[in-house]
């Protein structure tokens, strides 16, 4: 019993403890009982009861649905005319089915209206075979096929999902809605290594490879509203490796990412002005939190490097390296009220922090605050009921470093440098 | 420790009481030192990433010991004091609460354990 217990205590829950022995060492007032059933149960009284928990966890259904308000001053982020908008809609609906012991079959929907931040309507965030190819008192191995959310930086996981995350709007350095879709998963393959022991702590490393559609809706987003061709991303490597030390409220973590784009030149009548091209981007990323029982910290500090063969004409090029960090603090105030403080600052061009060399090489057609993004962020997170929560927050930005589209800006609205906006979302999950 | 299956191989059923529960925040934080918010953070990145299955939560107390006795393999917590309560109100043959320290307990098939962790 006591090997039983030992593999099941923390299931997943805790690794901070190593079986039922430390559980009689911890002090504490109330008694408490673990109830745990073994084995298959039989007669005819249990049959004849409602089996409405048997088998609950093969198969599951959740989903979540949330409805803001958001005001967006100095730029199109959200829509192009500045007016207060209803365009903070997030669907969600999920299914895992337990195939077998060792496989599982999940998928998530997702219905998104965000205005300019991405393109409106139904997505299939991810659609998954995950093989539990091992697993035992320390080790972890898990296989993902099919398209799979990345689970690489710190937020990437949670980034869609509304309460989930740390405030309505993302570091749009890092979680940048316009690579949203491409960000998000990939359709290939992945996989996840834990390793937990009393002594190390927990280790996790993540390896995935695929590559993900692009709308020409996103095409247009990302390079340029004129943009006539299409575009597909070539390939997406990405991984991370996080640890946290034995019972440490921290957890460290590091990324690498590299991916290919190409664009494919609109037909003749058309009269796409843009090339066939190449595109390259690499990000690297550190990470830090710390969780404790009031306060949270976490940060990230990033670079990437951002290469373009041809677009414009047909031999240009383009090679640059942009850096940035943002640093998060969360402060639970009671049980259910949480307030949030954060600073981001990023730039394109590592050579050119003030966008001032970019203005002048492009004669003005882009002004110098195209080529940052900082962001002051203040929220309000209110718990209603245990899945059930209001959240609020105000944005002050300094920068068009991170607006749609990305390649070819849009100057004439984002005509400011600094820009400012506020949101409010009510979200429910099950 | 994060082990999702017992030591024959089957899965695992965790079932829980909803976050804001009092005995959930006191079982996370006294039993698993784990604050309650970092056990949602967990499940939830599970749940909505499809990387897992996190534990089914269910309403209260009574909802949870019936579900732990239907369900082969399943484990959750409740307050002792609930557990007198139904002991008093109606006979449980299928609940054997051995007057034992948890892990002295051998095991057999079809049967709740109850296990009393003290200090």
């Amino acid at each position: 019993m006591l090997s039983k217990l030992k593999t099941n205590a923390a299931v997943e829950i805790s690794n901070r403890v190593n079986n039922l022995y430390c559980f009689r060492l911890f002090v504490f007032r109330a008694v408490m009982l673990a109830v745990i059933f073994t084995g298959s149960f039989s007669g005819t009284t249990q049959a004849e009861e409602s089996e409405t928990y048997s088998n609950s966890q093969d198969f599951q259904l959740h989903g979540f649905i949330s409805q803001g308000i958001i005001d967006v001053n100095g730029s199109d982020f959200v829509n192009d005319d500045g007016e207060v908008s209803t365009e903070l809609t997030e669907i969600g609906l999920n299914a895992s089915y337990q195939l077998s012991d060792n496989f599982r079959l999940a998928g998530q929907v997702v219905y998104l209206d965000g205005g300019n931040r991405y393109s409106q309507g139904a997505r299939i965030d991810y659609a998954l075979v995950d093989w539990s190819a091992f697993t035992n008192e320390h080790w972890q191995a898990n296989v993902y096929v099919g398209r799979f959310k990345n689970n690489h930086w710190l937020y990437s996981s949670s980034r869609d999902i509304p309460f989930a995350r740390p405030s309505i709007i993302l570091p749009q350095s890092v979680y940048f809605d316009g690579f949203r879709d491409i960000a998000v998963g990939s359709d290939g393959i992945a996989t996840k290594v834990s390793y937990s022991t009393d002594d190390y702590g927990n280790f996790d490393w993540q390896l995935s490879y695929g590559k993900s559609p692009i709308s020409d809706e996103q095409t247009k987003n990302i390079l340029s509203e004129f943009a006539q061709g299409s575009a597909e991303q070539n390939y997406d490597a990405q991984t991370s490796l996080y640890w946290q030390p034995a019972f440490s409220p921290w957890r460290f973590g590091i990324s690498l990412l590299d991916a290919g784009f190409s664009y494919s030149q609109g037909n003749a009548e058309s009269g796409d002005m843009f090339s066939d091209s190449d595109f390259n981007f690499q990000f690297y990323t550190m990470n830090a939190m710390y969780e404790g029982e009031n306060w949270e910290f976490s940060g990230e500090i990033y670079q990437q490097r951002f290469t373009i063969d041809g677009f414009y004409y047909p031999g240009f090029q383009h090679d640059s390296i942009g850096q940035g960090f943002y640093l998060q603090t969360r402060y639970k105030l009671t049980q259910k009220v949480t307030l949030l403080a954060r600073y981001e600052d990023f730039y394109l061009n590592k050579d050119d922090k003030d966008g001032k060399k970019m203005e002048q090489a492009t004669g003005g057609a882009i002004p110098y605050y195209f080529g940052f993004h900082k962001d002051i962020t203040l929220g309000l997170n209110y718990d209603i009921t245990s899945n059930f929560s209001a959240r609020m927050e105000y944005h002050w930005v300094n920068g068009a470093g991170r607006l749609t589209p990305v390649v070819v800006p849009n100057t004439q609205i984002n005509d400011t440098e600094d820009w400012q906006m506020w949101a409010i979302q009510l979200m429910y999950w099950f | 420790m994060r082990q999702l299956r017992w030591s024959d191989d089957s899965a695992i059923n965790v079932f829980v009481l909803p976050s804001q529960h009092d005995l959930h925040q006191r079982f996370a934080k006294e039993r698993l030192q784990i604050f309650p918010y970092q056990l949602n953070r967990i499940w939830h990145k599970l749940t909505y990433s499809g990387l897992g299955v996190a534990p089914t939560v269910v309403a209260s107390e009574q909802e949870l010991i019936q579900a732990v006795t239907k369900t082969p393999g399943a484990i959750g917590y409740i307050d002792d004091e609930t557990l007198k309560k139904i002991k008093q109100n109606k006979s449980s043959k299928r609940i054997k609460t051995p007057d034992m320290e948890a892990g002295q307990q051998a095991s057999g098939k079809g049967v709740v354990n109850v296990i009393k962790i003290k200090d």
